[in-house]
């Protein structure tokens, strides 16, 4: 028996459980994502992080952002993943200094020159190594544990023969990804954007022209296909059918993508895989995938999925030639702000009105339906649609429910 | 030492030496007296081209060295575990020929070239993240003591980064720019879902906005080319004035034709700087069947979009 379980009352149980990591693009995401479970959250500063265009943390807000994960028993990890430019240095000594006061945990880099500067100026912060170093073999991961790294966001291109492999070789945290979009190419090894919008894949430009679609075109200029153009768009990646052989692998910590998603799609999906890792670290020998986690998961997705390089080398399955087969996810349309004596009161996020079939979901529920039979105003006026931006409006429940706990529209 | 005299007479001081990649193994004969040297890829090595397989190489690389010609083996691609026996078995034998430097991407060859103790000069060529001086030193520490400078940075970033570190430097003046690698296989992908038949033929992705095709190749996975061909002969002059160690002029994608006279050009500009460069530029644009551009010599890239909106 490996390190991962151990035999308690007669009972396996997963001793070495992952940390499962979740996206943050402002506290408000970040605190929920702690809530929902998250053991750690990860997000981008305002310089040197691959999301330019994420909201992104002050340094002020990354103090508060670890003060809150700490006393929450969570950790907080920092993008620092440019690929740096000769100008670009300038302030990083300040800014590394600033996130090691800040309490931040660990950064995650992708150019090996942080590592001297962080040896040097911040010595308390971790080492992570990013993605973007497209990481994918022993050798490559020894290079990083020798160089004092703590853990490799492994590259996506793995499959579960060489994560294991990688595991097995090596003496230092392997992390991967479990949900979210792809990159097509290597990461850091893109430079469509560059080429075709002068935007900076490497230092948070990338405009995904790889979502885009082109003529395919031989030599004599034939177009191979007029109607179905090509196209290097993934599935997204969803691993919910995978994650107990990940979890008996030692993989060290379970990866949501989406530094740009909203609120509710970290909820959801923080929420999903919460329930499904701990339901089978409790009783990994009687577990079985139900079908709640995939309905679930269909809930979060507004494109299809697939599980890429896990199970097999990616075919045209794993792609999508037909952006137009995307559909909007399940409606979020209220937060929990309280609940007393059946009546929950609720901000509204997106249009509804009485009559409504909604969902109600959260860390400390499991899910249910129900139809809303009456709505107040904050007067206790009884009204019919519920249209004002983030509207409060009270709501008689079947169930008890919990400060931010969530809603959809089912119909 | 006549010829010396001569060439010293016409440059001046110019320690930049020129290496081709050549277009086609078979056309090496019409390219030896156009280079100082040359950058070979050896087959699963190399995520951009390759030039045959090792034993096809071997005879090739000893008789381009017993020529006085630099060689630099290329073997840049993200390795996978599957690769580590055959890379491992492959660095040996590039170290025993005492090639000059082997061209990597993957830190799995730095991790086997140390756990070896190689002798051969290893290249830190990660394709797009070879931009700043900072990291060449943090390599140049490590005991790498050649880079070659991604295509997306500009001619001052090149000669500041010369003048900031000790690191040898390559640059590439020639040729379409890799844009794009992964592993997957996604032309025969593409034909899969359309139930057609992939032909033995050049593909290219036709972008209608900025009317380029960009060729795409599988090799090793899907890689993807600039549209745009570099042209940068006028820079070359900058680049030995500059003391750029090595300048790269790449012939994949083109015929022997086009390539010899692009590579006769360069060298020629190379050797002697009295030759009217503007008249073969526009003479080397008229022969090339893309268009062609100055790549990134003197644009830069943005970097924070908010700023720029």
């Amino acid at each position: 028996m490996n390190n991962i379980s151990k035999i308690i009352n007669g009972k396996r149980v997963i001793v070495k459980k992952p940390e499962l990591l979740a996206p943050a693009s402002n506290l408000e995401k970040l605190k929920i994502a702690i809530e929902y479970g998250a053991d750690a959250v990860y997000f981008g500063g305002q310089d040197f992080g691959l999301r330019a265009n994420a909201s992104n943390f002050s340094l002020e807000e990354i103090k508060e952002a670890a003060d809150y994960a700490h006393s929450h028993n969570a950790k907080v990890y920092l993008t620092v993943n440019i690929i740096f430019h000769n100008d670009d240095v300038t302030g990083l000594d300040d800014y590394l200094k600033g996130l090691e006061e800040a309490g931040v945990d660990a950064i995650m880099i992708a150019d090996p020159l942080v590592i001297e500067r962080v040896k040097e100026v911040a010595p308390k912060l971790g080492i992570f190594i990013s993605t973007q170093q497209s990481t994918i073999n022993y050798e490559a991961i020894k290079y990083w544990e020798e160089e004092g790294a703590q853990r490799i966001v492994l590259g996506r291109e793995t499959s579960k023969e060489e994560i294991k492999e990688n595991i097995e070789k090596t003496n230092i945290g392997i992390e991967t990804f479990i949900h979210g979009s792809m990159c097509m190419a290597y990461s850091g090894r893109c430079g469509l954007s560059n080429h075709m919008t002068m935007r900076d894949s490497n230092r948070g430009g990338c405009s995904q022209n790889c979502r885009w679609e082109w003529p395919l075109v031989d030599e004599k200029g034939n177009v191979v296909d007029k109607d179905i153009l090509f196209s290097m768009s993934a599935k997204d990646l969803v691993m919910i059918k995978e994650i107990p052989e990940m979890i008996e692998m030692g993989i060290c910590a379970f990866k949501i993508e989406g530094r740009m998603r909203s609120m509710h799609y970290i909820a959801s999906v923080v929420n999903l895989y919460r329930k499904l890792i701990d339901e089978y670290c409790k009783d990994p020998d009687n577990y079985k995938l139900t079908e709640y986690y995939e309905k679930e998961a269909k809930k979060c997705a507004n494109r299809k999925y697939a599980s890429q390089y896990f199970n097999r080398f990616p075919t045209k399955d794993e792609q999508y030639y037909n952006t137009r087969e995307e559909k909007p996810t399940q409606e979020f349309i209220g937060i929990v702000l309280d609940y007393k004596d059946g009546i929950a009161t609720i901000e509204q996020r997106n249009y509804f009105k009485k009559g409504d079939v909604i969902e109600v979901f959260g860390p400390q529920i499991d899910n249910f339906e129900f139809k809303i039979e009456s709505v107040m105003d904050e007067d206790g006026n009884e009204i019919d649609i519920i249209r004002h931006p983030r509207q409060i409006v009270k709501i008689k429940v079947p169930k008890e429910v919990y400060k931010n706990n969530m809603i959809r529209l089912v119909k | 030492m006549i010829l010396v005299m001569e060439y010293l007479l016409v440059r001046g001081v110019n320690m930049t030496k020129l290496l081709v990649i050549p277009n086609d193994i078979n056309n090496i004969d019409n390219l030896i007296n156009n280079g100082d040297g040359f950058i070979l890829g050896i087959d699963r090595m190399n995520q951009f081209f390759s030039h045959g397989s090792f034993s096809d190489l071997k005879s090739i690389i000893i008789d381009l060295k017993n020529k006085d010609k630099e060689i630099f083996i290329s073997m840049n691609k993200i390795m996978h575990n599957k690769d580590l026996k055959e890379l491992e078995e492959l660095l040996i034998e590039l170290d025993k020929l005492k090639v000059n430097g082997i061209l990597y991407g993957d830190l799995g060859v730095v991790s086997i070239w140390k756990r070896l103790g190689l002798k051969v000069s290893l290249v830190w060529d990660q394709t797009h993240i070879v931009t700043n001086y900072h990291t060449c030193n943090y390599w140049f520490k490590k005991s790498i003591k050649l880079g070659n400078i991604a295509g997306e940075v500009t001619m001052d970033e090149i000669i500041d980064i010369k003048n900031n570190t000790d690191m040898k430097l390559m640059a590439q003046v020639f040729g379409f720019l890799p844009i794009f690698s992964s592993v997957r296989k996604l032309i025969s992908n593409y034909f899969d879902y359309l139930d057609k038949d992939k032909k033995d033929t050049n593909y290219f992705l036709y972008d209608k906005e900025r009317k380029l095709n960009y060729p795409i190749k599988e090799i090793n996975g899907t890689s993807i080319y600039s549209g745009n061909i570099l042209n940068g002969i006028n820079e070359v002059s900058k680049l030995i004035d500059n003391k750029i160690d090595y300048v790269i002029v790449n012939g994949v994608n083109l015929n022997d034709d086009v390539f010899n006279y692009v590579a006769d050009s360069f060298y020629k500009v190379k050797t002697d700087n009295s030759l009217n460069v503007n008249k073969l530029y526009e003479d080397i644009n008229n022969k090339l069947p893309f268009p062609n551009d100055r790549g990134f010599f003197y644009k830069q890239t943005i970097y924070k979009v908010r700023e720029h909106e």
